[in-house]
């Protein structure tokens, strides 16, 4: 009992070392390849951190799925619909006759939530069939995105939103600041915080990770496994579906395709995430996907191709991947002492 | 017949200290069915895997036709004309009856994409049928055929291979009364094709039916071989005792004289293609013990009462009120937890510590009111059950995977005792924990009716039953064959009525 304390210290914050170690080392570098481009500005700061966050809030809802065993391959998808959904309820006329609140119509704000409920209802379609059901999760999830992608053609055949943008305040998402922070990041910090204290410190937390780790014996331990999956999925959707239209805020214009290059980055981040933590943690998706927007943006400063960003971070994805593989405590173990055995006769 | 086929002489195996094997002699004539028997724990599965090449012998001598051979891996076994035929053999589901039986050996050319001739195949497996006959259609694929014609198709794909020593691993446990039948009359063909036969089981009548003789292993050490015509033989209540021994070992606590008042009830009780009409009145302080085979439907009843498996018919009542439950949620709020047989899969989460796995079924008790959990409040209760149930670990954020199998099982004990319930079903709470963990795992059962829980233990192994519980029942295929207190009941009875459904003979 005595390396009790050394046991949970080195498991709790090596992982979180290695990360800084690894995200000071890229700041170094950047900062010294790049100071003349500016990379250390606050300014350049500020629009690194905005960037993360819509991918780091995609990131975050999938550390749930990922959490609880399964895979989700609709919530880019649903992500289209909800952002069309919120582009078309804004372009309504029941819109410029709401209030103002502030420099926003106060009908700006059911149009987000109808967004992201819209995206919510998908991920309970995804959870029910995947936890009651027990449908495979791919295969289903590929489905169910598609049908919602196809939804989002509806509003408009495909075409661009251009209506209220400029004039509902709907941009304020993205624009609002707060003490020059601007609000996606404290929207990013916020959600990541709550769920920070509900996975890693909650008894909820406990149950997402029983289902996550073995299914059976969660159900045998009492934990609502089936509740646990479905609402995993929509916690998924619906953060996706809030980072959707923080990505149509952006870029002033309703977008059939917002969200349609959210798939890989978010699994990066939680794999990336994965690799240094063991297991899917909120921490490491933060850090994941910070990691991943510090490269963005150094190569974007040194003005290499855009599509060169997708390759390089799906190549450090594959590379997590490789490396959550490999059993490092068991290679330690071989050189002192032989593993445990456990004999079932 | 005239020489012996395969002989095993002083065989011994050790696992971790535990002697599984202590000196076995076995011995096989051409063209005979020879029966293995022995209750749970006996050694007979580890002397077959030692056969057919899973497991290495530590030391004794294996002789094949009068010559000595080594067994150190599946292949050896196979190259030796032994071949193992478990109850449920793997197969691809989509093939045919006949490209089972020559997966892998379709063709005697060689090459990258050598041609399999189908029409070939098929003829060869038609010249097999015709030296074994058996009603069997092998052009059907392998997934719209019933287990017994799996399990003749298997015993077909070892013949092809030319093997003469068969090892049927508990056969018929899974099959229905007609279907043991045709696997007989298969047996029959082969006894008369001189091909000689291990037949393992665990029900006695069968071995009157189609065995020569019988084999007793107890404890690691053959006990006695008899010949199934003998009249000593015919009294199945001998061969019972035989299989037990006539001293009980003392690693069971003393039983308590006072039990409470009733506590839980069942009537009627019913999951239909499992068991039926189980009823029962348990006291609190009480330990009721059901004993029955694998595939008896003692395993299915746990997950029942626990609402695992939804019942179909049937009242559970608590203190005289009526319970629904329907999932192990229901049934851990209403104050009844099971301990699982089945640790590896239904007990505990593998990659988590320890605290994890003992707070995961009453996370209330450790949380405050918005869910947080307060880790030192978890930390002092953890250590506190770990410490009464003598847990050796090295602290309890360890591993569960990394405990042995008698501490991985107090640490789901101690999950139950976490959850501070009333009403205790331990699943074969001994499977795979060695003899000291064993006597500790008892006393703590022991100490919680003493505690005043009501506490039933399902097991297959008769002795635990016997030893350990007040009240004991028999299923046998999913009936009640004996119901009564264990002061009124003989051990041998007990087993007797869980391996025939209590037909005795003579």
């Amino acid at each position: 009992m005595n390396d009790k304390k050394g046991m949970i210290f080195s498991d709790t914050f090596k992982p979180i070392i290695i990360f800084i170690m690894m995200i000071v080392l890229m700041f170094i570098l950047f900062s010294f390849f790049e100071y003349d481009k500016g990379f250390l500005t606050s300014r350049n700061m500020r629009m690194l951190f905005t960037h993360m966050s819509i991918s780091a809030i995609t990131a975050l809802g999938l550390t749930y799925v990922i959490a609880v065993g399964h895979f989700d391959m609709s919530f880019y998808l649903v992500g289209c619909l909800a952002a069309m959904t919120t582009s078309y309820l804004n372009k309504t006329d029941l819109m410029m006759n709401s209030f103002m609140l502030g420099n926003i119509h106060a009908f700006v704000i059911p149009a987000v939530f109808a967004g992201i409920a819209v995206g919510c209802l998908w991920g309970l379609i995804s959870g029910i069939a995947v936890g009651i059901y027990k449908l495979d999760d791919m295969v289903t999830t590929i489905g169910t995105g598609f049908i919602a992608f196809g939804m989002a053609y509806f509003y408009t055949k495909g075409s661009f939103i251009y209506d209220n943008f400029l004039s509902s305040g709907i941009t304020e998402i993205n624009d609002a600041k707060w003490f020059t922070i601007p609000f996606p990041i404290i929207l990013m910090v916020g959600l990541y915080c709550i769920s920070f204290f509900i996975l890693s410190r909650s008894k909820y937390g406990r149950c997402f990770y029983a289902t996550g780790s073995n299914k059976v014996a969660a159900v045998f331990s009492g934990v609502r496994v089936k509740t646990y999956i479905i609402v995993a999925f929509i916690i998924c959707a619906g953060f996706t579906s809030l980072a959707a239209i923080m990505t149509t805020a952006a870029q002033g214009v309703g977008n059939v395709k917002a969200s349609l290059n959210f798939l890989m980055p978010a699994y990066a981040a939680v794999y990336i995430g994965i690799a240094v933590f063991k297991k899917p943690t909120v921490i490491g998706t933060f850090f994941g996907a910070l990691f991943s927007a510090i490269m963005l943006n150094g190569f974007t400063l040194m003005a290499l191709p855009f599509y060169l960003g997708d390759l390089i971070i799906a190549a450090a994805m594959i590379i997590a991947i490789i490396a959550s593989k490999i059993d490092w405590a068991s290679i330690k173990r071989k050189k002192s002492v032989p593993a445990p055995t456990i004999h079932a006769n | 017949m005239e020489t012996t086929k395969l002989r095993m002489q002083g065989i011994q195996k050790e696992f971790a200290g535990i002697k599984a094997l202590d000196g076995v002699n076995f011995e096989l004539q051409h063209g005979e069915v020879h029966a293995l028997l022995g209750i749970n724990g006996a050694g007979k599965s580890t002397l077959i895997k030692i056969l057919s090449g899973v497991y290495k012998k530590d030391a004794g001598l294996i002789q094949l036709d009068g010559k000595s051979i080594e067994i150190n891996n599946p292949q050896d076994a196979i190259n030796n004309g032994i071949a193992t035929v478990y109850q449920d053999p793997q197969m691809i589901p989509s093939f045919t009856g006949y490209e089972n039986i020559y997966l892998g050996t379709e063709t005697e050319k060689k090459g990258l994409f050598p041609r399999i001739n189908k029409r070939k195949i098929r003829k060869k497996a038609e010249a097999l049928l015709e030296r074994f006959p058996v009603n069997i259609d092998l052009t059907q694929p392998v997934s719209e055929l019933s287990a017994v014609e799996k399990e003749i198709i298997a015993v077909l794909r070892a013949l092809s291979k030319e093997m003469t020593v068969l090892i049927l691993d508990e056969p018929t446990s899974i099959l229905t009364e007609t279907e043991t039948e045709v696997l007989f009359r298969l047996i029959h063909v082969l006894k008369e094709r001189n091909v000689a036969i291990i037949y393992i089981t665990h029900r006695l009548e069968e071995i009157y039916q189609i065995a020569d003789r019988l084999t007793i292993l107890r404890n690691g050490n053959n006990v006695a071989t008899l010949s199934t015509n003998d009249d000593e033989t015919k009294n199945h209540l001998a061969v019972a005792e035989l299989m037990i021994g006539k001293k009980l070992d003392k690693i069971y606590p003393e039983k308590s004289a006072s039990v409470g008042n009733e506590f839980f009830t069942a009537d009627n009780f019913a999951l239909e293609g499992s068991f039926q009409n189980i009823s029962f009145k348990l006291h609190r302080g009480e330990i009721l013990g059901i004993f029955g085979l694998v595939g008896s439907g003692v395993e299915e009843l746990g997950k029942s009462l626990f609402g695992v498996i939804p019942k179909t018919s049937g009242i559970i009542r608590m203190n005289g009120e009526e319970l629904s439950i329907n999932s192990a949620s229901e049934a851990i709020h209403n104050g009844i937890f099971l301990v699982p047989g089945d640790r590896r899969h239904e007990g505990q989460i593998n990659d988590e510590p320890i605290y994890f796995n003992v707070s995961l079924s009453n996370l209330k008790r450790i949380s405050d009111a918005t869910g947080l959990i307060q880790h030192k409040k978890e930390k002092r209760f953890v250590q506190e059950l770990a410490d009464q149930v003598q847990l050796a670990a090295r602290s309890i954020s360890q591993e569960v995977s990394l405990l042995s199998g008698g501490n991985q099982q107090k640490v789901v004990i101690s999950k139950g005792l976490f959850t501070e319930s009333q009403v205790y079903i331990f699943a074969e709470p001994t499977v795979g924990v060695d003899v000291g963990a064993k006597t500790g795992i008892y006393h703590l059962i022991r100490k919680l009716a003493e505690q005043g829980k009501a506490i039933i233990i399902i097991s297959s192994d008769c002795e635990e039953v016997f030893g350990m519980c007040d009240q004991a029942m028999v299923l046998y295929k999913g009936r009640v064959t004996l119901q009564k207190s264990v002061h009124e009941c003989r051990l041998e009875e007990m087993l007797l009525c869980g391996v025939t459904g209590g037909k005795t003979s003579e």
